[in-house]
């Protein structure tokens, strides 16, 4: 009898060893599944972070072109569309100064500037004969007296002559060598010859004035 | 007897062995299905977790666009008003203008 009691016990107690190592192994290998689930979801979620900062950080840096691009773009249009309005208000300012130059308040300085001018281009010309040509308008710009006056005042012995010309669009033209050479010694031609100079001062004490700036 | 006992024995281990292989088998097979598993929960990441980078770029380009959109008519806008400020200057001092050109032409030619 006590041998099969121990005959069953014996079996009971190997097949109940099988059946723990079966459950060990099959335990074991969900438990391994979890792991390699997880491992898989802790690569994906790296990876995909690097992938992310990436993808992001190409667009900040997208982004900061598309905003400096556009911020030039402003910055240069709204600097050419001053500029546009700057050179306006220039020659108007020049439009406006040859119809003012000849008012009372201006004609002094206006003749005096013409004086100097025609002297000086007269010296550098240092021919026999000259012909200073002028219109109704600019006659009484002319200081044909003082003109002799500092030609032999500075031993330029130069023949002088005036002439009264409707042609001339200016204030004077100086000819010379049977109008060969030919000088335009208006205002305007004055202004063209200084005006970086004038628009720079206009700039400064006008254009700019006040804060304003261009 | 004993002969009889000792056969028992044997096939039970046979038997036991046999079912220790199935669930090495069985084993096998989960960590398999885990690996495909898991290289579709690491593509499903990667796509989810990158569209939404992708999601964020958009939002970063289109935060881009609207603020520069802002700048730009802000620059603009401040150029309008310099150009206001630059007319009302020029209308206000033609007469001051008049006599720097004047002042600078007399400079350039008198001795």
């Amino acid at each position: 009898m006590n041998k099969v009691i121990n005959f069953d016990l014996l079996l009971e107690t190997i097949e109940g060893e099988y059946e723990k190592q079966k459950k060990m192994i099959i335990d074991k290998a969900k438990d391994d599944y979890e792991k390699i689930l997880q491992k898989y979801r802790d690569e994906a979620c790296r990876k995909a972070e690097e992938e992310v900062n990436k993808i992001v950080e190409e667009a900040k840096r997208k982004a900061g072109l598309i905003l400096q691009k556009k911020i030039s773009e402003a910055e240069l249009n709204a600097k050419w569309e001053l500029l546009k309005d700057k050179e306006k208000a220039f020659q108007n300012i020049v439009d406006r100064f040859l119809e003012k130059v000849y008012d009372e308040q201006y004609l002094d300085m206006a003749k005096e500037i013409l004086f100097w001018h025609i002297y000086k281009t007269l010296k550098t010309l240092n021919v026999e004969k000259c012909v200073i040509k002028f219109n109704e308008k600019s006659k009484i710009l002319i200081d044909k007296d003082n003109l002799r006056k500092k030609l032999k005042e500075n031993g330029l012995k130069m023949q002088l002559s005036f002439k009264k010309d409707e042609n001339i669009r200016g204030e004077a033209v100086i000819e010379a060598l049977d109008g060969k050479l030919r000088v335009d010694c208006s205002f305007r031609e004055m202004i063209t010859k200084d005006e970086d100079l004038i628009k720079k001062l206009l700039n400064e004490k006008i254009f700019e004035k006040e804060g304003g700036q261009i | 007897m004993e002969k009889k006992v000792f056969e028992t024995i044997i096939e039970l281990e046979n038997k036991k062995k046999s079912e220790i292989e199935e669930a090495l088998k069985e084993a096998e097979e989960i960590r398999r299905r885990a690996e495909v598993e898991g290289k579709k929960i690491y593509e499903e990441i990667i796509e989810k977790k990158v569209e939404e980078g992708k999601e964020e770029a958009r939002k970063i380009i289109l935060e881009a666009e609207r603020k520069s959109e802002i700048e730009y008519k802000r620059i603009m806008l401040e150029a309008e008003e310099k150009k206001k400020a630059l007319r009302e200057n020029v209308k206000n001092c033609e007469g001051e203008a008049i006599d720097i050109i004047l002042k600078t032409l007399l400079e350039r030619w008198k001795e």
